[in-house]
């Protein structure tokens, strides 16, 4: 039930960023510029692998333009037979529609060079730019251990995953891990998508007590049919975070621990920002166990900013990338679960020297 | 007597029965969510004399301080069971605020401000009073729920009947209050 509400919810957000314009925005400007720690990365560690990367752009530039003109040249050797293979099939009454397959399959011939560039991007920039950032490691393909978080509320079940941009590393001793997930569930005549954004595992070195959610509000109905028999709905004092989620956990005061008026707050800075950068459409969070699984839905696409027609010596799209890394890897700072584990790490000692 | 008088009688009953066991549930949830401020208080009570016997060392110009929170926390652990929950959330909010000054005044020692146990203890002391603020704050969600249903009719009556009174909330102290006077922090 809750992940028909959440893909009903997500539609209704889409709609409304189609309506307002901001799902054609390709990425948000950033006037912000770069810090002196990533400039002097860019400097040191950046710079020398510019040449190499410059070489491959032009090299797959060179093939989508040659991509392009025999698409348009020759094209319609392949199109023009289709379009009177459908056109035949449509005067007997069926309908056929190879001619958009075929076009299809010519896009695909002409951006391929497009993705393959940016994947190499990725490939060779990421690994050195999420250094600036702390102890993090990035692997272009990874994911984040879906097989521990997979009992968890918050994850939907699905039938297949995609993921990309993977990040992990530790923040005072809080084990973190950061992917791009896109997860789906087959029906009986389509997939539907159940959750698109970024996943977010984080490991405590404490453990918490009871089970904490908090979840989408679908509405007072919608949360009625959402929520949990095993948790009982926690009622908050914020007002915008309460008009914003649903909360329910089983310890109604540990609920209010974690979630304390500042926590709250950050929390609905934290979709804000998400919602601003990232054509967020709501996050939803965990915790239990040591685990904290944050799942922030957005349409957009972060850390993808390289472009084929910009040379590869142009940094103007590294403050954007730099901003959207901070973001990332600030997760735990910008929440202050450094703090949480530092007082409970404190309170563990504290009991076993009694 | 027809089934529609037996029905007239008892759907009636059946809903005050309700709205009784109702009451009588968010009455007890309020008092177990009281009894969780009071497990978080016995814990802050407890961890109190370690403070100061790492403080007193180094705090010798505090000495009036120290010594009103140790009678603030003997007040504290006569009062528990014994005094009106008013007088007793009074007592309390006078021990927060001069534990709130013993931690603001360790930041004029800077031998005691380093030691790594006083760090310690300040943070457990900082966890404590995230649970303490916790469990009131469930505290004051169950006492509303409670309060709501013991005054919206026909819970009223019921409530008169059974001579049931609101719990008090746990508000802050008049100190608290008070806008804070920047230009004396600065003069100091």
């Amino acid at each position: 039930m809750s992940n028909f509400l959440h893909t009903f919810q997500q539609a209704g957000v889409a709609i409304r960023q189609l309506a307002d314009g901001s799902a054609f925005k390709r990425h948000v400007e950033v006037d912000t510029p770069l810090s002196d720690e990533f400039k002097a990365l860019i400097e040191s560690d950046v710079k020398p692998l510019l040449a190499p990367l410059e070489a491959f752009r032009l090299e797959k530039l060179a093939t989508k333009t040659r991509n392009k003109k025999w698409a348009l040249r020759l094209g319609w050797i392949l199109w023009l037979p289709a379009l009177i293979w459908d056109l035949l099939y449509l005067a007997s009454g069926d309908l056929h529609i190879s001619v958009l397959f075929v076009a299809a399959g010519l896009a695909i011939w002409v951006i391929y060079p497009e993705m393959q560039y940016r994947k190499h991007y990725k490939q060779m920039l990421m690994p050195v730019l999420v250094k600036a950032f702390g102890d993090f490691r990035y692997d272009e393909k990874g994911c984040i251990d879906i097989d521990g978080v997979q009992t968890l509320d918050t994850m939907p079940s699905f039938s297949r995953k995609s993921h990309e941009d993977y990040i992990s590393g530790k923040v005072e001793d809080i084990e973190f891990e950061f992917c791009e997930l896109k997860l789906e569930r087959k029906g009986h005549k389509s997939s539907t998508t159940v959750f698109r954004g970024g996943a977010v595992v984080l490991k405590l070195p404490f453990q918490l007590s009871g089970h904490t959610v908090v979840g989408m509000d679908y509405g007072k109905l919608g949360n009625m049919f959402a929520a949990s028999m095993a948790r009982r709905k926690v009622a908050l004092e914020n007002p915008e975070f309460e008009k914003r989620f649903e909360v329910s956990s089983t310890d109604q005061q540990y609920a209010r621990y974690l979630l304390s008026p500042a926590m709250m707050e950050r929390l609905l800075a934290l979709d804000t920002l998400f919602r601003a950068r990232a054509k967020g459409s709501g996050l939803s969070c965990e915790f239990k166990g040591d685990q904290v699984l944050l799942m922030i839905s957005y349409f957009g696409d972060l850390l993808d900013t390289a472009d084929l027609n910009v040379s590869a010596y142009d940094l103007d799209k590294l403050p954007l990338l730099e901003q959207e890394l901070a973001m990332i890897t600030g997760l735990i700072k910008q929440l202050k679960l450094d703090y949480l584990a530092a007082r409970n790490q404190a309170v563990d000692r504290y009991s076993s020297s009694l | 007597m027809t089934w529609t008088t037996i029905a007239m009688l008892a759907i009636p009953l059946v809903l005050l029965y309700v709205w009784y066991a109702s009451i009588i549930s968010r009455r007890n949830a309020a008092q177990e969510a009281f009894s969780g401020i009071d497990v978080q208080l016995k814990k802050r009570t407890d961890l109190i004399p370690n403070i100061l016997k790492i403080a007193a060392s180094f705090m010798q110009h505090e000495k009036t301080l120290l010594e009103d929170i140790t009678r603030l926390r003997t007040e504290v652990l006569k009062a528990s069971g014994q005094a009106a929950q008013s007088e007793r959330f009074a007592l309390e909010a006078d021990l927060s605020q001069k534990m709130g000054s013993l931690l603001v005044a360790v930041e004029n020692y800077p031998e005691l401000k380093s030691q790594q146990n006083m760090l310690e203890a300040q943070r457990v002391y900082a966890d404590v009073e995230e649970h303490i603020s916790a469990a009131r704050r469930s505290y004051n969600a169950a006492g509303k729920s409670y309060r709501d249903a013991i005054q919206i009719f026909p819970g009223n009556l019921i409530a008169a009947m059974l001579g049931l009174s609101p719990m008090p909330f746990f508000e802050v102290v008049e100190a608290d209050r008070k806008p804070v006077d920047a230009d004396s922090f600065l003069k100091s």
